[in-house]
């Protein structure tokens, strides 16, 4: 009697989580359109409403944001997944040399916070304090900067600079399961390579390609990073940092109602998009095929090209990563911003990182961020095992929408969770004091990242034999007992997987954290990003040299332990 | 004789009581701020000379009441993102800061909100003047900055730099700087400068100024004009203080107050209702009044108030013969402005500035 009490119990535990996990971010959906509704600050009483939408589709203000939102997610779009393409290709269809190299350094790319690498490029390309603009006007004599990073495009050009390996990430693994009869066949048919490329390689990866594009707009939509750090000082306003500007206005009180109204468009615009992401994902699946290890397309053999390709993915490395670096460490030298010259070079000291070791908020930011490299991750692998269970293993009414719920958080832009969670949290303050502390960020950061754990779990548990977990059920197995003995063994490498790229992105995440860090719960981040948006360019610049000195270890140890999970679990 | 006497003795006993109750006052005060340990301050990086500043004034500010507080100040929004989110915060729960830092227009919109705690600061506070409290028993005067327009010598010369305001937007000067000049987002300074001009003009000076603008500057980013990325800004609030500061550093940084009389901002601190550590911040607010802390402030930001005999400030006042309102007066000339026509100019100003 007891083992099926057991049995049924486990079921429930399970089904709990999945869905207390499915409930949270359904409810957090609904605060944002509940949000929208109303006026005034959260707490007060407000009658329902539909002048927040009146007032957002009347305002010229929100079609220019609308605009260069659009225009700044095509621009990204154009830099990351042509790049993502060139490099996935060189590396999967290609004799390339080196290939564990050149994947780290894409991958290091992927690793370290984006708005860091937006500081530097103001200091690269800015048309008046760019290093790059200043030596080319004076190398080439010419009145005025050729380059301009602030400028929409210039911003979309950071934001795809950076995007880059996660597009080359998505599409190699659509090149990986390329059907390479198609390609040998045209190969046998005497079909150059080049043709090769353009007509079979391309349109067999083609879906791949496209739900690459849908992915990256989703996240330049709702990008606060590149666009907060370059783009608000010169008048460029995009979704998210419009949406920032409503909660922290310049005057007057937060427009809680008003940026409901943004978020609820956005989410239905959202969805909408994941209608052609959807058809492309089945499209790519139809071109994939199940062979044997040895059955693979031969490489192409790149000759003297080779050097051409490595010098491109060494440019790239030197131009993503090493020069925006090189850019901040030089302005945390100096006592105030200044071009490189041997006057600034007398003036520069390590004052400001000497300052930097003994601030002891700084101290309780990086206690923080580890707390949420630690505690985040945990949660989201403990909800996604629960919900990838019930949508995969069990039998239970609902899986699907189960399933579907669990997706959500993908499409729909995360700040948007932010925003709804500081506002129900606000809400509930006087009853659970929640309202800017650390454990908001946990909740919104685990919430906004099931997505992903479920997508990778989801595949991990599919491949696990039902043959197992019906011989322990036979012999009486309570179910929580056969998922922690029998599955969880089995799909490890899934778990660590998603563990460890969930704490990395805890690590780096900078959109959500701006919505709802307070002084108890800064993380380095948002830290970071006060100093810079408060006007102290140099100490921002040395704290993120400090970040990423100290962090620089635990990454490399986590990319390295994710690099050989990977082997084993199919990216997402 | 008599009476003279007993209305004499009158007076001392009840300047002995004010002052005994004031004594009294101050110390419960500090035995609750014993208990409190902690406080925590959310304001710009650099807000009283940043970590390095905070360092030295809570050591001084511990000194003078006998405390062993620690201040935690957490670099955070700008005061008008503040003021918003402290309303928002004490409105529905608890503040996420002790106390508050802002000028006119914040604590205009405070007051009205009623999130300030109510003090009898001077009563309390012997260094503490009657005409230091801007709001009274709400708020207390820290420092004042005069607003001016605020560019680099290295990039714009002397005789080309603007003199005033009007300058900015004159063409026989404006294509030096034309779609590299930074403006501010708030629109308060130019509520301010109507009430010396008029809103015709203020309109007017704004139509032509928004076109030549390159970006937006708020009051902290004065680095960005040293770096250059913008050679000049129309109006920084402390603009004089900044000039001050980064003298010491060699950066090329000139001052011009655009308006005679300049225009001013209080800086005020006041308390919070429902703030953490109530009776440290109580402290802490009066403290930055004191001689030992405007010293500091003058330190660290180059920020003090006319009214601490002895300042920079008020030894540049006088010897240019500049003369200020009073605090309280502009203050309440502020709040008067606030409704109706004033709210709806201000409301215009922002379309404008949107472009």
């Amino acid at each position: 009697m007891k083992p099926v009490a057991a049995h049924v119990d486990g079921k429930f535990v399970l089904a709990g989580i999945a869905g207390l996990s499915a409930l949270a971010i359904l409810s957090l959906l609904a605060t944002i359109i509940w949000m929208s509704l109303r006026t005034g600050v959260p707490g007060q009483p407000s009658a329902y409403t539909f002048n927040n939408y009146t007032a957002l589709l009347t305002d010229p203000y929100s079609l220019r944001v609308l605009k260069t939102t659009l225009f700044f997610a095509a621009v990204t779009i154009g830099i990351s997944v042509p790049l993502g393409f060139i490099f996935a290709w060189l590396v999967e269809r290609t004799d390339l040399p080196h290939k564990a190299l050149a994947m780290s350094l894409l991958g290091i790319g992927i690793l370290f916070p984006t708005f860091l690498k937006a500081m530097g490029w103001v200091f690269l390309l800015h048309p008046r304090i760019g290093v790059i603009n200043v030596l080319l006007m004076r190398l080439l004599g010419l009145s005025a900067a050729p380059l301009n990073i602030a400028t929409v495009a210039g911003i979309g050009f950071v934001e795809g600079l950076t995007l880059a390996p996660l597009a080359y990430v998505m599409i190699s693994a659509a090149l990986r399961g390329m059907n390479p009869a198609l390609v040998e066949a045209s190969s046998i048919h005497g079909v150059s390579r080049w043709r090769t490329l353009v007509r079979v390689e391309l349109p067999l990866i083609w879906p791949a390609l496209v739900s690459a594009m849908i992915w990256m707009f989703t996240v330049a939509l709702a990008a606060f990073d590149v666009p907060g750090v370059i783009g608000m000082a010169n008048n460029i306003f995009t979704f998210s940092t419009a949406l920032y500007f409503m909660i922290n206005p310049n005057e007057g009180l937060p427009r809680y109602g008003l940026s409901g109204a943004y978020g609820a468009i956005m989410v239905v615009f959202s969805l909408l998009l994941m209608l052609p992401y959807f058809a492309a994902l089945r499209q790519s699946h139809r071109y994939q095929i199940i062979s044997g290890k040895s059955y693979r397309a031969s490489l192409i053999e790149l000759g003297r090209w080779r050097a051409a390709g490595w010098a491109l993915i060494t440019a790239y490395f030197f131009i993503a990563f090493v020069l925006p670096l090189v850019a901040i460490f030089w302005v945390s030298l100096l006592p105030f911003v200044q071009m490189p010259s041997s006057a600034a070079l007398a003036g520069a000291s390590f004052e400001r990182y000497g300052a930097a070791f003994f601030d002891s908020t700084l101290v309780s930011a990086g206690w923080n961020t580890l707390l949420l490299m630690i505690a985040v991750p945990t949660i989201v692998v403990a909800a996604s095992t629960a919900i990838s269970w019930v949508v995969t293993r069990s039998r239970m009414h609902g899986r699907i929408v189960l399933d579907a719920v669990a997706f959500l958080p993908h499409p729909v832009p995360h700040l948007l969770f932010a925003l709804a969670i500081a506002y129900f949290a606000l809400l509930i303050s006087d009853i659970v004091p929640l309202y800017g502390s650390i454990y908001v960020l946990m909740a919104v950061y685990a919430i906004c990242w099931i997505s992903f754990g479920t997508r990778v779990l989801n595949n991990s548990m599919i491949q696990v034999h039902r043959e197992l977990e019906e011989a322990a059920e036979v012999g009486g197995v309570p179910t929580l007992r056969i998922v922690r003995k029998v599955i969880m063994p089995l799909i490890r490498p899934g778990l660590v997987y998603a563990w460890i790229w969930t704490s990395l992105s805890a690590y780096r995440e900078l959109t959500m954290a701006v919505f709802l860090a307070s002084p108890r719960s800064q993380v380095l981040s948002t830290y970071i990003w006060g100093q810079w948006h408060g006007g102290g360019l140099g100490d921002a610049a040395a704290i993120a040299i400090v970040m990423m000195a100290v962090m620089s270890p635990l990454v490399a140890f986590f990319w390295i332990f994710a690099r050989r999970q990977q082997q084993v679990v199919s990216p997402v | 004789m008599v009476l003279r006497a007993a209305i004499a003795a009158a007076f001392v006993w009840l300047a002995s009581a004010s002052l005994l109750h004031a004594a009294e006052g101050l110390q419960q005060l500090v035995a609750g701020a014993a208990k409190e340990g902690e406080i925590v301050f959310v304001a710009g990086s650099e807000t009283f000379g940043g970590r390095k500043g905070f360092a030295d004034l809570a050591a001084a500010f511990n000194k003078k009441f006998g405390l062993n507080a620690k201040i935690n100040f957490a670099p955070g929004p700008e005061m008008n993102s503040m003021a918003a989110r402290v309303i928002t915060e004490v409105k529905t729960g608890r503040a996420s800061t002790d106390f508050y830092l802002g000028s006119q227009s914040h604590f205009a919109l405070l007051h009205q909100e009623k999130v300030l705690e109510n003090v009898d600061w001077s009563a309390t506070f012997p260094w503490i003047t009657k005409e230091m409290e801007v709001l009274p028993g709400e708020s207390v005067l820290v420092y004042i900055s005069l607003n001016g327009i605020l560019y680099n010598a290295a990039l714009i010369a002397k005789d080309k730099a603007p003199k005033s305001y009007a300058d900015l937007v004159d063409p026989r000067f404006s294509p030096t700087w034309a779609g590299k000049m930074a403006i501010p987002p708030y629109v308060q300074w130019l509520a301010d400068l109507s009430l010396l001009w008029g809103q015709e003009k203020v309109r007017d000076f704004a139509r032509k100024l928004v076109p030549l603008s390159g970006g937006r500057l708020r009051y902290s980013e004065e680095e960005r004009i040293i770096s250059g990325e913008f050679p000049i800004t129309a109006n920084m609030g402390g603009a004089v203080e900044h000039m001050w500061m980064w003298e010491k550093k060699g950066a090329p940084l000139v001052a011009v107050t655009g308006s005679s009389p300049p225009i001013t901002s209080y800086f005020q601190l006041g308390a919070l209702k429902k703030a953490p550590h109530p009776n440290l911040a109580k402290l802490f607010v009066a403290f930055m009044a004191s001689k030992e802390a405007q010293g500091l402030s003058e330190k660290y930001q180059g920020r003090t108030t006319h009214l601490v005999e002895g300042t920079r400030l008020a030894k540049y006042l006088a010897a240019n013969h500049i003369k200020l309102q009073a605090p309280a007066e502009a203050m309440a000339a502020y709040v008067k402005s606030e409704g109706g026509e004033g709210l709806k100019f201000k409301e215009e100003l922002a379309k404008m500035m949107k472009q």
